[in-house]
């Protein structure tokens, strides 16, 4: 294996290096980006975008390339062709290659990290745990290097399945993004790897055909070619359902309650194409006065105040007000404001707000509760451990909240509400985000940024059952609108819960009260949307979706929602039989196995549409030709008929044989 | 130890409907120089592809050194040594490289048969691979396949594309480093010149199908050629007769070329109305062309200018 294995590393040597030095340009690009003076911009998340691309483009190429380069016929005979198994020669190409792809692209990424980590470089902080993002997105290219093998390894009849394997890359590219864990990541990386893996050493022993491969291999080989139908049809589905939406001839209306600028509460009914048909008032009435000024005016949500809406944070989430996921910068910092060349960034880490000159990208200071201080120094006190959220400079710890002052170089408390625990934070945009909404587990406070209390209310409701808080303001006559919002943030059901919109005046005087009933949804095309998705989605994955959600205690289906369950059901039912008779069928006609035969039918019961483009994409289909014994047509790769049991005629002599 | 180093059994392969290889029972003695013979896409290289297990049958079995061949084994593999069509190497290694990495690969090595044959073609270690002509470059194939020193040798058309010296050399240094060694040779050829120099048992496939598998001796033996000549013109149509492989007419005269002759047949050519019937002494080479000519038609029947409508 050591020959082979040198032989490959020097082999791909070219293009790894043309890939090394793609890379190289691009981290001096990305790092020359985030150092530009004067500008800033995220290191953490700009490199990240590099790297999520760059890496799964360059595992493709350089596995694309590795067996094409030499797939020409006699150059693979000369290869596979020695005393060695094929194992051995595939585990040699697969470990060569993978070193050289590691090398070509985690030379450069490890340098910008390196680089990134060196004080003085970028105007954010270094934690080491930064590497992480890009580290999983080296290992996830290697995912698509394997995938890129498989690709060129693979003899299809349809030269774009060969192309389906790139799905298992793409849905481990997904993974690695949107996990909230590396471990989770990688995970995802080592299963992808493992499946393609295993599918691409198959497809090498079996010299590229399906036939010849052990079962494992044909296993991989079929998850992986599924893995691009299920992309292939999700996209299917969603053209269909857009198809099906455009087709729609329901009523295709919106029914939402508004708050106008005198404060009145009254029904909006918007069209399609979003232009407002109808108002009336809460008793019923229309409201012709609104409603020309409506239809006369383009912008007629300019009639109406824009609320700013507070997302109740969910409690059983172990932070529930911090975006987790090891690929966010939220995870190691936060943006808080900036005057002039300095950026002040909130450490999650050193909890501390960091001060950093954007013209020399150093770190200038560090503020505390308390005090500020230039480097090496640090403050003694730190901040709370609790951080809730932050608006512009404005950070909201559960306990307090803090208006920092950059050109003082100083924080200030805006308030701490003894007893209560500050649950959100909100600037209202009806008063052109000069007043805030603290929210907290007991009151509601309207305040200025000096931290003046406007008006305070007491929480009126569970907020757990409504999920979302809507606020806004006027200031002639000066009133504070708290609208306790249903969502389906806690489940479906508590979209049927009546809106409760409280006025309160000055000082919190309560001045009125709304009970907005629930407005009955009204969905276009429920029909057309459900027989797309009864076409697109097979029987196992509604299955498993059914079953997944009634065990979180959801129905899978909302009775009112965009989507009829008995049409979904109905279509998936006749797609389920429709796909195991024809696969039967099918299955029949090329000579299938009796166990084979049943598999596969069984299989595309549930599989659907999905498990047929499998079962086409990943056999090989012997070409028929008419029996001569029996006159029906028979595959070619028997030695005798499937239907006659008659062998193939040996090839008629002229005469002209000669034989010893 | 069994009498044939190769057996197939209805070996067949098809490319979708089309079937290149049909039904082909094939057995190649130990020890001798096997001349594989065809038309270009008669099937030869699809059937070598077969017994070296590159390429799947879509019927039937071939074995090869006693294994199935499409699981020889790493021993089988050792034993068997092949030079593909195109004389394929790696165009960035140096001839020495390409050696060492040869030899590091199989179990055997030769490295006195290797220099031989470079010597032969006046091949330095140092030149690279792509900068080689045809003809060196087949040399140092030859070499990489010949140092192991294979029980088995299989060689796709060794001297496709090569000038007659070069193919001389080739045939030269395969002869002396393979004969006497109890080696089995399978080269693949339409080179007929080259199979008659070397060959003594040969193979022929047409479109596929087998024709003939003997020693040279008997396929020389059971070719013959008739020369009918008629004092007006002769008849238009082809003759109908048992083995007929080539027909050629040249003004009043008629020549046939017929396989498996016997008294019945030369009955029926005598029978064809000729003023004079002549049993001429063929050539192997022209055997060969006819007999791998489009056998049992027409191939060149003009209508006798002198002849009167």
């Amino acid at each position: 294996m050591k020959p082979l294995f040198f032989k490959e590393l020097r082999q791909g040597l070219t293009w790894a290096f043309a890939v090394l030095a793609i890379m190289t340009i691009a981290a001096i690009y990305f790092a020359w980006d985030v150092t530009r003076p004067g500008r800033y911009v995220p290191p953490f998340e700009r490199f990240q975008q590099w790297s999520v691309v760059a890496c799964p483009l360059a595992g493709l190429f350089l596995g694309v390339l590795h067996v094409l380069t030499e797939k020409r016929r006699d150059l693979w005979a000369f290869l596979v062709h020695r005393p060695m198994s094929r194992t051995t020669i595939a585990l040699a190409k697969m470990s060569a290659g993978l070193v050289l792809y590691f090398l070509a692209v985690g030379l450069p990424l490890a340098a910008a990290n390196a680089w990134l980590a060196m004080p003085g470089h970028v105007p954010a902080p270094f934690y080491w745990p930064m590497v992480l993002p890009g580290l999983a997105d080296v290992l996830t290219g290697s995912v698509y290097y394997l995938a890129g093998l498989l690709v060129g390894m693979r003899d299809a009849r349809w030269y774009g399945s060969r192309v389906l394997a790139v799905g298992v890359g793409i849905i481990c590219s997904v993974i690695v993004v949107l996990a909230s864990y590396f471990w989770l990541a990688l995970l995802a990386i080592i299963v992808a790897a493992g499946v393609l893996g295993v599918a691409a050493w198959g497809s090498f022993v079996g010299g590229g055909q399906y036939g010849p491969q052990p079962p494992a291999a044909r296993a991989a080989l079929g998850a992986s070619l599924l893995a691009g139908i299920a992309i292939l049809f999700v996209i299917g589905g969603m053209v269909l359902a857009a198809i099906a939406g455009a087709a729609a001839t329901g009523p295709g209306t919106r029914t939402t309650y508004r708050i106008t600028r005198d404060g009145e509460v009254v029904r909006l009914v918007r069209d399609r194409w979003n232009r407002a048909i109808e108002i009336t008032n809460l008793d019923g009435t229309h409201n012709r006065p609104l409603e020309r000024e409506a239809q006369e005016s383009d912008r007629w949500y300019a009639m109406f105040l824009g609320t700013d809406t507070v997302v109740i944070p969910d409690e059983s989430e172990p932070d529930p007000n911090r975006a987790h996921g090891y690929r966010h910068a939220d995870t190691f910092y936060r943006h808080v404001g900036g005057v002039g060349q300095t950026k002040w960034l909130y450490s999650f880490r050193e909890r501390l707000v960091l001060a950093f000159d954007l013209e020399r990208t150093v770190l200038v200071g560090r503020l505390g509760p308390t005090e500020y201080r230039a480097p090496p120094e640090s403050p003694v006190q730190r901040f709370g451990e609790s951080i809730v959220s932050t608006w512009g400079n404005v950070l909201v710890f559960e306990d307090v909240v803090y208006r920092l002052k950059p050109r003082e170089r100083t924080i200030a408390t805006m308030i701490a509400p003894a007893g209560e625990r500050v649950l959100a934070l909100t600037a209202l945009r009806s008063r052109d985000h000069n007043e805030f909404v603290v929210v907290t587990d007991r009151t509601v406070r309207f305040m200025t940024r000096d931290g003046e209390v406007l008006a305070a209310a007491d929480i009126e409701h569970d907020l757990g059952r409504y999920g979302y808080l809507q606020f806004a303001a006027t200031e002639n006559p000066q009133r504070f609108f708290v609208w306790y919002t249903p969502s389906h943030r806690p489940c479906v059901e508590a979209l049927e819960l009546p809106g409760d919109l409280i006025v309160y005046g000055p000082n919190g005087a309560l001045v009125a009260r709304h009970e907005l009933p629930a407005i009955p949804r009204q969905y276009s095309g429920s029909t057309w949307y459900g027989v797309a998705l009864g076409l697109t989605v097979p029987l196992a994955a509604m299955g498993t979706a059914f079953v997944v959600t009634r065990a979180l205690g959801e129905s899978s289906f909302d009775p009112d929602g965009p989507i009829r369950a008995d049409v979904v059901y109905g279509v998936m039912s006749l797609m389920a039989i429709a796909c195991a008779v024809v696969t039967m069928r099918l299955a029949r006609r090329y000579a299938f196995s009796r166990g084979r035969r049943w598999g596969w039918s069984v299989f595309n019961f549930f599989a659907g549409p999905m498990g047929l483009a499998l079962l086409w994409c990943l056999r090989d289909w012997p070409a028929r030709l008419p029996c001569d014994a029996c006159g029906k047509k028979r595959v070619t790769n028997r030695d005798r008929c499937e239907h006659c049991d008659s062998a193939f005629p040996s090839p008629a002599p002229d005469g002209t044989e000669i034989f010893e | 130890m069994d009498d044939f180093v190769i057996q197939t059994k209805g070996l067949s392969r098809c490319f979708g409907s089309r079937t290149v290889v049909s039904d082909l029972d094939l057995a190649v003695p130990r020890g001798c120089i096997f001349g594989f013979l065809g038309r270009n896409g008669s099937g030869k290289t699809t059937t070598i592809r077969m017994l070296l297990g590159l390429l799947e049958p879509t019927r039937g079995v071939a074995r090869v050194l006693g294994e199935d061949s499409r699981a020889l084994s790493e021993t089988a593999r050792s034993r068997i040594g092949y030079m593909a069509e195109g004389h394929p190497v790696y165009d960035w290694m140096r001839i020495g490289e390409c050696g060492r990495f040869q030899a590091a690969c199989f179990r055997s090595w030769n490295e006195s048969i290797f220099r031989a044959v470079l010597e032969h073609f006046r091949l330095g270690p140092e030149r690279r691979a792509r900068e080689l002509s045809r003809g060196e470059r087949a040399g140092l194939c030859l070499a990489l396949t010949l140092a192991p020193e294979p029980e088995l040798l299989i060689l796709d058309d060794p001297a496709l594309g090569l000038d007659p010296v070069a193919r001389r050399s080739l045939l030269e240094a395969m002869i002396a480093v393979t004969r006497g060694k109890d080696r089995t040779i399978l080269f693949s050829s339409h080179l007929l010149g080259d199979v008659e120099r070397v060959a003594d048992w040969i193979a022929v496939l047409d479109r596929g199908v087998l024709r003939a598998s003997c020693t040279l001796a008997t396929f020389q033996r059971r070719i013959s050629r008739f020369v009918l000549a008629w004092d007006g013109s002769p008849p238009t149509d082809t003759p109908t007769l048992p083995g007929l492989v080539h027909v050629f007419r040249d003004g009043r005269e008629l020549q046939l070329t017929i396989a498996n002759v016997d008294d019945r047949v030369r009955a029926a050519v005598g029978s064809l109305g000729a003023s004079s019937v002549q049993e001429v002494p063929i050539g192997l080479e022209d055997a060969f062309i006819d007999y791998l000519g489009d056998r049992g038609e027409k191939n060149l029947l003009l209508p006798d200018p002198e002849a009167t409508p």
